[in-house]
């Protein structure tokens, strides 16, 4: 199902983490939706680009030996896109493993949950909602957010997956409805910066 | 800083409007006066807003002093002048600093570089005041330009950094010291964020890092709300005395004002 992801990137198996960063920069300039709003096919495309990116950064290819793998990300982050494309390797004893995970969760041991996801993904949409929940315990909010949405989006009618994300959006709830009773800045009503104080910078070599 | 977190002025009383005023004059009189008169250029909204922060944590309500402005050379403004004021001026200087030494580093910008070795005398003086503060400080700074050298996807490693580094810059003082650094760092991790979605384009242009390359513009104004949300929920937390409607209007409100205009120039490209 996937591709090769040095074929995604346009890179040689032996490129380095800079010419890798360097080629994936420079398509996601080509490809970025934001850039490219005519392409019907430019979010499809980025799409790619980012999982072969971060397929080879964590050296989750057979041959890929590189010294990629941040560990701070590895322990306290865990994979941002999940582990969907190395499914074929750990499948089996992952049930028992989200148990674990969920015994931490239920617990608040956080960042014991997340070690344990980030050994055993299985790319299900459990373990994209549990991912949800410890991410959001350590803090990662915009972790969880990414990952509860798509476990609701391959489940949409798994009710539990729909209470976390209820409960990971609450917060924004509650300040949208604050927020509402403000009303938005409007345009133009941006303030204007004291242009006084370029004036007493530029004549920095008299005072 | 980054002039994000900014009052919504059509929604400020009078009141409020004075007091939002003496704070931004008051830190832009200290800046000249602990610093001398190009100092003044170090002042931002960011700023402005820790003052407001701290200065509302005290009991005793500070007091306005009549402070000189080089905009209006005959008439004097109202400044609010004091310890925090001092502390907040010394934290404006040395970010400002900080970012001009990072611009230096990273794009080689030559006059960056010049300001910064201008300010050098200031900045050895600061450093022997705030020498632990200060070493979290460049931690932060060192792996943040880590991250954006391993072009980090995931949008918590870098902004957790970030909010990391403004906790440090909140921590003043011996009152809610835990509420500080708590609110300091989500307030940290949402501009680093809104620095990122409002600069995006950019950044992808001149193929810049990004902490947002990987996620759909769509969804970026709910993660900025879910940042916010988290922040804001925090700020209930603190023993504030004064000022809260200024500070709401600020959080609520204001600080959109910046992405809203940056989502409106860009949709007319």
């Amino acid at each position: 199902m996937s591709k090769d992801p040095y074929e995604v990137l346009g890179v040689s198996r032996n490129a380095s983490e800079k010419e890798i960063t360097a080629a994936y920069r420079r398509l996601a300039k080509k490809y970025h939706p934001d850039l490219n709003p005519n392409n019907p096919d430019a979010q499809k495309k980025m799409a790619e680009i980012n999982v072969a990116y971060e397929q080879i950064k964590s050296g989750n290819t057979s041959s890929y030996t590189g010294s990629y793998g941040n560990s701070r990300q590895s322990q306290d982050y865990g994979p941002f896109y999940g582990g969907f494309y190395q499914n074929t390797q750990r499948s089996s004893g992952s049930a028992s493993q989200l148990e674990t995970a969920r015994h931490y969760i239920l617990n608040g041991r956080y960042r014991e949950a997340l070690f344990v996801l980030s050994q055993y993904q299985d790319g299900s949409a459990r373990w994209y909602a549990l991912s949800a929940l410890a991410n959001y315990g350590v803090g990662n909010t915009i972790t969880a957010m990414e990952h509860i949405d798509r476990a609701v989006q391959m489940e949409p009618n798994n009710f539990e997956f729909r209470q976390i994300q209820a409960q990971i959006k609450s917060r924004s709830v509650v300040y949208e409805q604050r927020s509402s009773q403000f009303g938005f800045p409007v345009f133009g009503g941006i303030m204007p910066f004291c242009w006084g104080m370029w004036l007493c910078f530029n004549c920095r070599f008299c005072c | 800083m980054f002039g994000f977190i900014i009052a919504n002025k059509d929604l400020l009383n009078e009141e409020q409007e004075e007091q939002y005023s003496a704070y931004y004059c008051g830190l832009c009189a200290t800046l000249d006066s602990r610093f001398g008169l190009r100092y003044r250029i170090t002042l931002s909204y960011d700023m402005c807003f820790l003052a407001l922060v701290l200065c509302s944590l005290h009991e005793e309500e500070p007091a306005f002093t009549e402070c000189k402005c080089p905009k209006h050379p005959i008439k004097q403004v109202k400044g609010i002048r004091n310890d925090t004021m001092d502390y907040v001026a010394d934290m404006s200087v040395l970010l400002t600093y900080y970012q001009l030494m990072d611009s230096w580093v990273d794009d080689h910008n030559i006059g960056a570089f010049l300001s910064a070795k201008s300010m050098s005398k200031q900045i050895q003086k600061l450093e022997e005041e705030y020498p632990s503060k200060l070493e979290n400080i460049k931690r932060c700074l060192d792996e943040l330009s880590r991250i954006e050298k391993d072009n980090v996807l995931n949008p918590d490693v870098a902004s957790a950094c970030f909010g990391e580094l403004l906790s440090y810059v909140f921590l003043f003082g011996s009152i809610a010291e835990d509420e500080l650094r708590i609110f300091g760092n989500l307030l940290g991790r949402f501009i680093y964020i809104m620095d990122a979605a409002c600069d995006l384009r950019q950044d992808l242009k001149k193929q810049q890092y990004n902490p947002l390359v990987a996620i759909p513009v769509e969804r970026h104004k709910d993660i900025l709300t879910a940042l916010l949300a988290e922040c804001t929920d925090k700020f209930y937390k603190l023993p504030v005395k004064r000022n809260k409607e200024l500070m709401e209007n600020i959080l609520f409100s204001g600080v959109w004002t910046k992405y809203n205009y940056s989502r409106q120039k860009g949709g007319k490209q």
